[in-house]
């Protein structure tokens, strides 16, 4: 980090090439890393193309969906899927409705909690880890999403997310939902899974998450 | 002037796209500064008299001869062949070699040459005397705030003539920004909590343009229509997390988010996009809630609920989508484009038969929430500032198809445009004595994008990208004769 400082400091614009310049994931990408840091994807190969419209239940790699001027999956085309009508590069944007997607779509929220379970599955078998510590859980879902560890500011924001969170989720009958007429929900989820799933949905939204550095 | 990149970014926050016009409007400036090869026309950035538009487009081609354009001579000749009246010379005239057909359609987009009688009476309304016909009796009462534009024209004798119609390209050019996407482009915002650019009512079928009738295609997805529903628990997509979510529960894990990326941030000073997407975040989060609140008429009083229509099935639609344009309108949005007539094909105001229960119904389904609209932004102070646009895509035919209908016709249709400076109580432009041709001050399809810019305050040439270079016609010219 300190080289890092030291170059920005003389080099900002990143004009003698000291370090890649940042990349957001194409669209595809942002899809499919989903799937695979979640070990949801289905790797296997070819076959006809898929309806766009199963997008959310069907887990084969983006490639594989049709994709024409008036089929195509709107998590896709949010994250700047190519142009079916013409080959000019592909213009990374920056809006709110692709924050909406990662952070609302049910695809995210269900594969953030698979991913959280993987995550804390590996870690019972570390030998100094215990339930009440969640330092290993939140290194491996780092690790796992962006690649990198946390730092010691990151881990601590993160440990003290997943107690409130927690302690939130434990009584919800002071809580708001987004609209009245909701059912109430079929909680089969235990206070701190739900807690290490929102965790887990966070980092998918990390800016680091779509982005190559 | 010294603009800052990140300041440029931190401040938009969103829109790369948007960058690029404000570095091409900085230029300009500092051309304008010293070149004298530039003419005035060419750099001019108009005085804006509208914040906002409202475009209401009818699906499949709404009669000119039966709403905007009467021609009594269909009556007085009506059975006759063009060529057995005084007006036979329109079967040879050169405006014909516009129509550029996609495929062959062995049924429709012919001409049709036995002409047909007017379906419908038409009466004188206002002060300025302006014919309309008898099945737009509420938005008469408004004759005198309308400009009726009778002469325009457009090149596709097919549906595809709705894409044309926004993006001022024939079908076989391919897609292009449309009009709502230029606006957007072109303009700031004025609330942060909404988009920019809605789409409310089904879209143009895929047939015809689909989604593209709406997008912003090279511009970028930043600059594409956002589609509304009228549903306040489901008004856009991913616009609230599954149900079993809470909102302080989400509103933590934001906060969370928030705080890891500022951390990042921190990290990486040069790194534009994590302030960017910081505050798309943050937007996000307010949409949530904000967007909702929109299709929700819960704070509406019972007086206007029922002036919108809202209480009869005919109305209640269109009355809901007009309801909730006044909302976005209310609130800052630049751009609502309102689509009527969708049927999963051509749209039902392609009345190839039927033409007179048709249209009759049509009109009725949209004249009374129209008005109210009218009446409703007048009475809030809004009438003048907000630019509104009536279209379809072309005319009818003057002669009868299958007895009772019309045929598609580009060489001459009517929109109107009312409000946002213009002067109100015009009739311009003419089409010849049987509703053929449009013969005086002809306007193709940009004409009326660049009168809609030119009332915003944008010079349609200050908007082209490098490497995207855009016809003459693409950027049409104001009709200053509407303009007050």
């Amino acid at each position: 980090m300190a080289l890092y400082r030291s170059n920005a400091a003389r080099d900002p614009e990143n004009k003698l090439f000291w370090r890649a310049n940042v990349r957001r994931l194409d669209a595809e990408e942002v899809r499919d890393s989903l799937l695979a840091v979640s070990r949801s994807l289905d790797e296997s190969l070819s076959g006809p193309d898929i309806d766009f419209a199963d997008g959310d239940k069907v887990m084969r790699r983006s490639l594989y969906f049709r994709h024409a001027y008036e089929k195509q999956m709107p998590m896709l085309v949010l994250f700047d899927a190519a142009s079916p009508n013409e080959c000019y590069r592909r213009k990374p944007s920056l809006v709110p409705q692709q924050a909406l997607a990662l952070a609302n779509s049910p695809l995210a929220r269900r594969l953030a909690g698979q991913l959280a379970d993987n995550c804390l599955e590996e870690s019972k078998n570390v030998l100094d880890s215990t339930p009440e510590d969640s330092t290993d859980f939140v290194n491996r879902l780092f690790q796992t999403t962006i690649g990198r560890p946390p730092t010691s500011k990151e881990l601590a924001a993160c440990i003290a997310f997943l107690a409130s969170q927690t302690e939130l989720m434990s009584d919800t009958s002071s809580l708001t939902r987004f609209s009245e007429s909701d059912d109430p929900e079929d909680l089969t989820q235990t206070p701190d899974e739900r807690a290490r799933q929102s965790l887990a949905l966070v980092l998918f939204n990390h800016h680091d998450f779509v982005s190559i550095r | 002037m010294n603009i800052d990149r990140r300041q440029i970014l931190s401040q938009m926050g969103l829109g790369f796209g948007s960058l690029a016009l404000t570095a091409m409007l900085h230029q300009e400036r500092v051309k304008a500064t010293d070149a004298l090869t530039h003419s005035i026309d060419e750099l001019a950035q108009p005085v804006a008299r509208a914040k906002s538009v409202i475009w209401l487009f009818m699906i499949g081609g709404a009669s000119h001869m039966e709403s905007f354009d009467p021609k009594p001579a269909l009556n007085k000749y009506a059975g006759k062949t063009i060529t057995e009246t005084p007006f036979a010379d329109a079967l040879e005239s050169p405006y014909l070699a516009n129509e550029r057909a996609v495929a062959f359609d062995p049924n429709n987009g012919f001409v049709r040459t036995e002409l047909f009688p007017m379906q419908v009476g038409f009466g004188r309304h206002g002060q300025s005397g302006l014919e309309i016909s008898d099945w737009w009796p509420n938005l008469a009462r408004h004759a005198d705030d309308l400009n009726l534009i009778r002469s325009m024209w457009t090149e596709d004798s097919n549906h595809g003539a709705q894409l044309q119609f926004h993006t001022g390209r024939h079908r076989i050019d391919g897609f292009f920004p449309s009009i709502g996407s230029w606006v957007h482009y072109g303009l700031g915002t004025l609330n942060e909590n909404l988009p920019q650019f809605v789409v409310l009512g089904t879209p143009v079928a895929d047939c015809c343009g689909g989604m593209e009738v709406h997008r912003g295609n090279y511009l970028g997805p930043q600059h594409d229509g956002v589609p509304l529903k009228i549903d306040p628990k489901d008004p856009l997509p991913f616009s609230r997390p599954p149900k079993e979510i809470y909102r302080e529960e989400q509103s933590r894990e934001f906060q969370l988010l928030r705080d890891l990326n500022q951390l990042t941030a921190a990290e990486f000073p040069n790194d534009d996009a994590i302030a960017a997407r910081i505050k798309a975040y943050e937007l996000a989060f307010r949409m949530q809630s904000a967007v909702p609140e929109i299709v929700d008429f819960g704070d509406e009083t019972a007086k206007t609920l029922e002036d919108y229509g809202l209480h009869q099935k005919e109305t209640q639609t269109f009355g809901q989508q007009m309801l909730a344009t006044r909302r976005l309108i209310e609130k800052g949005v630049r751009f609502v484009q309102v689509y009527h007539g969708n049927n999963g094909g051509a749209g039902q105001w392609d009345a190839h038969a039927n033409l007179k229960s048709s249209h009759a119904k049509l009109c009725q389904q949209v004249d009374q929430p129209i008005a109210a609209l009218i009446a409703d932004l007048k009475q809030r102070g809004l009438f003048d500032e907000t630019l509104i646009v009536w279209a379809t895509e072309f005319g009818r035919t003057p002669g009868s198809q299958k007895s009772d209908g019309r045929d598609h016709h580009p060489y001459g249709f009517s929109v109107w445009m009312a409000g946002g400076g213009l002067r109100g109580g015009v009739a311009h432009g003419a089409t010849d004595e049987i509703g053929f041709h449009a013969v005086e001050d002809r306007h193709y399809v940009t004409d009326i994008h660049a009168t809609v810019l030119h009332q915003l305050g944008i010079n349609p040439r200050s908007m082209q990208l490098p490497g995207r270079k855009r016809l003459e016609r693409d950027f049409g010219t104001p009709i200053h004769q509407i303009i007050g």
